[in-house]
């Protein structure tokens, strides 16, 4: 069903981002935080291929190391989601009755709760910086991990080996995680693929409010933060690092869709 | 697939009455269920703010502050009173006149600082909902109805493409759009509604295009893939072959199939646009809620910062429960049968 086309431009930018970060972390002549000869401001020239920022930083470099932090905060924050929802969703699916109950009652109250909000609010109390960031975060992503956990697992429940496991006295956890974790794998992987591109967006957006990583590391949203006040004078500078965020999270998307089959 | 109508019982007036019975206890649950996560959530707040922390006094003056400045705060933070207490006054602190939560930074009553702010993140949460609205239904039927057309098949890209990109990017793109090639937008022009509102709205223009494109996309998506689906139902064969006309069938088979996900997914956009805007006002400089907010977790001004976070997410919480109930009214399967599962699909919507 599904063209192999989406799944080829998603493959592509992939493969341009993974070229952008090697360059960047590895190849570049300019470091990440060095004063370039350059010049502030400087509109893109073959010797900085993205112009300069206002401090003469080669923005290429900073965009394509920004790409590895944005990455490694939203891999973090998914990571933090989705084992924290297996933990919440698999007892919910195993144990029904009250467990299920409140563990439910939980998730709802968190799912109401808008998760930037949860975000914002747990960094007020632990303070600003990356681990914060993905730990807030990872948090607010809970609770929709562990209902697409729940509501898998639920559903193999009643079959016959998980009784056959209960009746060889096999351990709840053992049951939950080794013999019915497997089976919702590919469902699972899909609801992380979607959610990284959710992450990648919720990220930048705390890091362009400054909650994220400090300067001068950059992160997509931070370099877009610092340039918002050069909006005028240096339109790339914010162009940049803006399309590579937006190209990656249409690629995630992209390849999530053909990965389904072509459902949405 | 989607099970059909459930058999017809009984005389239409006993069905209207019962329906209005099942609708009216389905009110009342989804009230019930209101009430105890706004419960839950502010016990959540008033914990993350005040109890874990341990001392919100070292907190906010951190560990030099002299004895005689602890105390006075202390006392301003109402710290000697028992948890109970000090959780209700957080909660009632937001309403009332004789005791009103005060703001450590601007010294004011929390209610009066945060009232106007977040009149304006909901002015403009709702003007950009209404933009989605408008051009929802005519463009999802128009697209569905010429399925495969290379109309269609542009806006559906377009629309993946548009659901990726940041509020607060396309902020910045309009911003640098109107500037260059329109000559029309100076920044920080914001007018504020004591100035008039056609100012007003007009200056309010450009943040709620950048929130309602991306969101505009995601309910197109989602809306005509619903029609696209309803299309291929048994029942629009049926009454195709019973000679009913297109405008028929579309009024009244397709639309109300397909109404539901959309206003499901138009309530998880309501909610993701009022978060969404606390972002978009940074770049556009309005004195909404969002800059409060980040004023206040900057100034360490935890009673505003709670108040302010307490009554973002409770607007949040109300809108869903209203969702819940237009769409019982809509469908009244969801009343009836005991499909109290979850709203839709689960959405990452953070």
């Amino acid at each position: 069903m599904s063209s192999p086309r989406p799944r080829r431009v998603a493959l592509l930018i992939f493969a341009l981002l993974g070229l952008l970060m090697v360059y960047a972390f590895f190849l570049s002549p300019y470091g990440v935080n060095e004063l370039t000869a350059a010049g502030k401001l400087q509109p893109p020239s073959w010797a900085h291929p993205m112009g300069t920022d206002h401090l003469a930083r080669d923005l290429l470099t900073r965009v394509g190391q920004g790409a590895g932090w944005s990455l490694v905060l939203a891999l973090g924050i998914i990571g933090v989601g989705a084992s924290l929802g297996l933990v919440i969703g698999g007892p919910a699916a195993y144990f029904g009755g009250p467990v299920d109950w409140a563990l439910s009652r939980l998730t709802d109250t968190l799912l109401a709760f808008p998760g930037i909000l949860m975000a914002l609010m747990l960094m007020t109390v632990w303070g600003r910086g990356p681990v914060t960031l993905i730990l807030a975060l990872g948090l607010a992503f809970v609770p929709s991990f562990a209902r697409i956990a729940r509501a898998g697992l639920q559903k193999l429940r009643g079959e016959n080996f998980i009784k056959r496991l209960e009746i060889m006295d096999a351990p709840a956890g053992r049951i939950i995680f080794v013999h019915m974790l497997p089976l919702i794998r590919d469902q699972y992987l899909n609801a992380i693929m979607l959610g990284l591109a959710n992450a990648l967006l919720a990220e930048s957006g705390l890091s362009f409010l400054g909650f994220g990583l400090q300067p001068p590391t950059p992160s997509w949203g931070s370099i877009l933060a610092e340039s918002q006040a050069y909006i005028f004078q240096a339109p790339w500078y914010a162009l940049f690092p803006g399309s590579a965020l937006v190209l990656t999270v249409f690629a995630i998307y992209l390849y999530g869709r053909s990965w389904q089959g072509g459902e949405v | 697939m989607k099970p059909g109508r459930t058999a017809r019982e009984g005389s239409s007036l006993g069905r209207a009455k019962s329906r209005a019975r099942l609708l009216a206890a389905f009110a009342l649950r989804k009230v019930r269920d209101l009430v105890v996560t706004l419960a839950l959530m502010s016990l959540l707040v008033f914990f993350l703010f005040y109890i874990i922390p341990g001392d919100p006094v070292t907190m906010i003056l951190g560990t030099e502050a002299s004895p005689a400045k602890r105390a006075t705060l202390e006392d301003l933070l109402g710290l000697q009173e028992s948890a109970p207490k000090r959780y209700l006054q957080s909660v009632t602190g937001l309403f009332s006149d004789q005791n009103p939560s005060l703001s450590l930074r601007f010294q004011q009553p929390v209610r009066d600082l945060i009232g106007p702010r977040l009149a304006l993140t909901c002015r403009m949460a709702f003007l950009a909902f209404g933009i989605v609205v408008l051009l929802v239904i005519p463009l999802g039927l128009g697209l569905a109805l010429h399925r495969g057309s290379w109309l269609d098949r542009l806006l559906c890209g377009l629309g993946e493409f548009f659901m990726a990109v940041p509020g607060y990017f396309l902020g910045l793109v309009l911003i640098l759009l109107f500037a260059f090639v329109f000559k029309s937008f100076t920044p920080g022009s914001y007018q504020g509604p004591e100035t008039g509102w056609g100012p007003h709205l007009a200056s309010l223009a450009l943040p709620c295009l950048a929130l309602a494109l991306p969101k505009l996309a995601q309910a197109l998506l989602f809306f005509r893939t619903a029609l696209a689906e309803a299309q291929d139902q048994d029942y629009v064969r049926t009454a195709r072959s019973k000679g009913a006309s297109r405008g028929r069938i579309v009024a009244f088979h397709l639309i109300r199939n397909a109404l539901l996900p959309l206003v499901t997914s138009l309530g998880l956009i309501l909610a993701d646009l009022i978060t969404g805007s606390l972002i978009v006002e940074q770049v556009f400089v309005l004195p909404g809620a969002g800059r409060l907010l980040l004023t206040a977790i900057e100034a360490r001004d935890l009673p505003l910062a709670q108040a302010l976070i307490l009554s973002i997410a409770t607007l949040v919480v109300v809108i869903n429960v209203l969702v819940d109930l237009v769409n019982a009214l809509i469908d009244p399967r969801l009343v009836s049968a005991a499909s109290q599962a979850g709203r839709g699909e689960d959405a990452f919507n953070v």
